[in-house]
């Protein structure tokens, strides 16, 4: 039996006024059947402090296994399969080569959001595929259930698919030099990109012909505002700065170009490399609305910069 | 209520019995008040709950105090165990008749011994040490009475900071080390406030706050209450 608390100085049924041992006088709520002058003993919580530690493991284990329960498959091309759970977080991943299996563990995308971790990825697979000199290539993400026989909801598989797809979309921008149709049919985004060729302007008209997936709300049909087959010299080693223009299907870019007078720009001017990747930069160059030789460009004066000579 | 020692309640229980013996039926009756605290208290170690006057375990107690009474005999040992014994013995059979609902008769009672005495005993003891407590307690809360103090009054006052108790505690026991002091209190039944302020140091604002609480722990002191003295000695050595 534990230490007395105290002793029952008025009792009642289910009350008492005990004085506890350090001298106060407490009124307690209590079951035991307790008597003036009987000594208080505290009722033993041991029980309920380890059924509380029980209750608290047992709701861990379950948000746990909760969280990592699979409830559908994002698949990337190449053989990777992103187990997502009803959160919408990566959970696992499955690959068929070493290959793919290093590249995820590099990119860590456990714990991601789906759009998160299938941005990355593809990002990521289509910088490999620069890299290893190939100038195209696709690749196609579909969304299924963990169990073949069973299919997704499709409410959720929606939802999931135009979170990939808006999420691939902001991802494909970063990728400036690749021009990208994303086909989104049903249950799978497919992705056709194509690089272009390092320092040389991309064949637009034709380029852009073939590449339109998404409407230029900008430019109207028909208006192309570069003259392609005038290339000049660019440094070919300098990949680092942007391209002014892009093909008419980027319609990032169109609304830029939409903004200059028809012909301003001319036939004659090609603007060479990347755009301006400051906005502040690109509006400078806006200002001065004059068509511009790659060498004129390199060395146009910055905004806080002193004017250099040619 | 019990008003009586221990060893006096023994006493009465005997000195009842005696008359009832010699046919005075009315001497238990008399002296139910006397010793039915004792009866509600082993029903309710028995019950292992609150038992009172109105429970049915307490006509049941009423019943073993008359079976109990015409069976005794002094080679039986102390009366007041016997008591115990038997009505512990009532309440089980009362108990499992009412989960059997098989009646199960008095005369049962004589052969089985259903629980060994010195359990009894032991709980017999228990209880009578608790009356012995219990007569303390009911001296003290006559003497706050005299002090317009009531128990609720004490649990709303009691200081719940552990520095501020101790404080207060030390000023109670200054007063009743303090033969000028305790005599104040007892007789303008107020706290001596300036005299605690000039020789003990005492904040104003603990004496103010928390003057019930002070004048009942000076009265424990002061009238030697002894179950409740431990509680209240100076942690400061006073």
């Amino acid at each position: 039996m534990s230490k007395a608390e105290g002793v029952v100085i008025e009792a009642g049924r289910g009350w008492a006024v005990i004085m506890s041992k350090d001298g106060r006088y407490r009124k307690i709520k209590t079951g035991q059947a307790l008597y003036p002058g009987q000594f208080y003993y505290a009722p033993d919580r041991a029980a309920l402090r380890y059924g509380l530690a029980a209750a608290v493991l047992l709701l861990l284990f379950t948000a746990a296994m909760d969280f990592f329960n699979v409830v559908a498959y994002a698949s990337v091309t190449p053989g990777i399969d992103l187990g997502i759970n009803r959160w919408d977080r990566v959970v696992s991943v499955k690959t068929n080569s070493d290959e793919a299996a290093r590249m995820v563990t590099q990119l860590d995308i456990g714990g991601k959001t789906s759009s998160e971790a299938v941005a990355v990825l593809v990002s990521r697979l289509i910088e490999n595929d620069q890299r290893s000199g190939e100038s195209s290539g696709s690749l196609d993400i579909t969304v299924h259930s963990k169990n073949n026989d069973r299919a997704l909801g499709t409410k959720y598989q929606e939802k999931l698919m135009t979170r990939i797809s808006g999420s691939i979309d902001e991802v494909l921008k970063v990728h400036e030099k690749i021009n990208f149709e994303n086909d989104t049919i049903g249950e799978k985004v497919s992705i056709q990109y194509k690089r272009s060729a390092p320092g040389l302007a991309p064949k637009m008209n034709q380029e852009g012909q073939n590449a339109a997936s998404q409407p230029d709300k900008s430019n109207p049909a028909g208006k192309k505002t570069d003259g392609n087959n005038d290339q000049k010299a660019v440094n070919k080693d300098d990949h680092s700065i942007p391209a002014v223009k892009q093909d008419a299907a980027n319609s990032r870019f169109r609304e830029v170009d939409s903004t200059r007078p028809a012909g301003e720009a001319g036939a004659d001017s090609t603007p060479q490399g990347n755009a301006a990747t400051s906005p502040g930069f690109f509006s400078h160059w806006m200002e001065k609305k004059t068509a511009i030789d790659w060498p004129e460009f390199k060395n146009m004066i910055k905004p806080g910069q002193e004017k250099k000579d040619n | 209520m019990s008003n009586a020692e221990p060893s006096q309640l023994e006493k009465i229980v005997v000195s009842v019995w005696r008359q009832y013996k010699e046919g005075d039926t009315t001497a238990i009756e008399d002296s139910f008040d006397q010793i039915m605290p004792y009866c509600l208290r082993i029903c309710a170690r028995t019950c292992g709950r609150y038992i009172d006057n109105s429970d049915e375990e307490a006509s049941i107690a009423r019943m073993a105090i008359l079976e109990a009474f015409e069976k005794y005999e002094p080679q039986r040992g102390k009366l007041l165990l016997y008591l115990g014994y038997v009505i512990r013995n009532r309440i089980i059979d009362y108990k499992r008749s009412e989960e059997k609902r098989h009646f199960t008769p008095f005369s049962a009672f004589q052969s089985d011994q259903h629980i060994p005495a010195t359990e009894t005993a032991d709980l017999a003891e228990l209880i009578l040490d608790d009356l012995a407590r219990k007569q303390d307690l009911d001296r003290f809360k006559a003497v706050i009475q005299l002090y317009d103090i009531k128990l609720e009054d004490l649990v709303r006052g009691s200081p719940r900071q552990k520095k501020t108790l101790e404080a207060a505690i030390s000023i109670a026991a200054g007063i009743a080390s303090d033969q000028e002091m305790s005599t104040y209190l007892q007789d303008k039944k107020m706290i001596p406030i300036r005299m605690l302020e000039q020789r003990c140091n005492a904040s104003r604002k603990i004496i103010d706050r928390y003057r019930k609480f002070i004048i009942a722990s000076a009265l424990i002191i002061i009238h030697d209450i002894q179950c409740l003295r431990p509680y209240v000695s100076d942690r400061k050595g006073g």
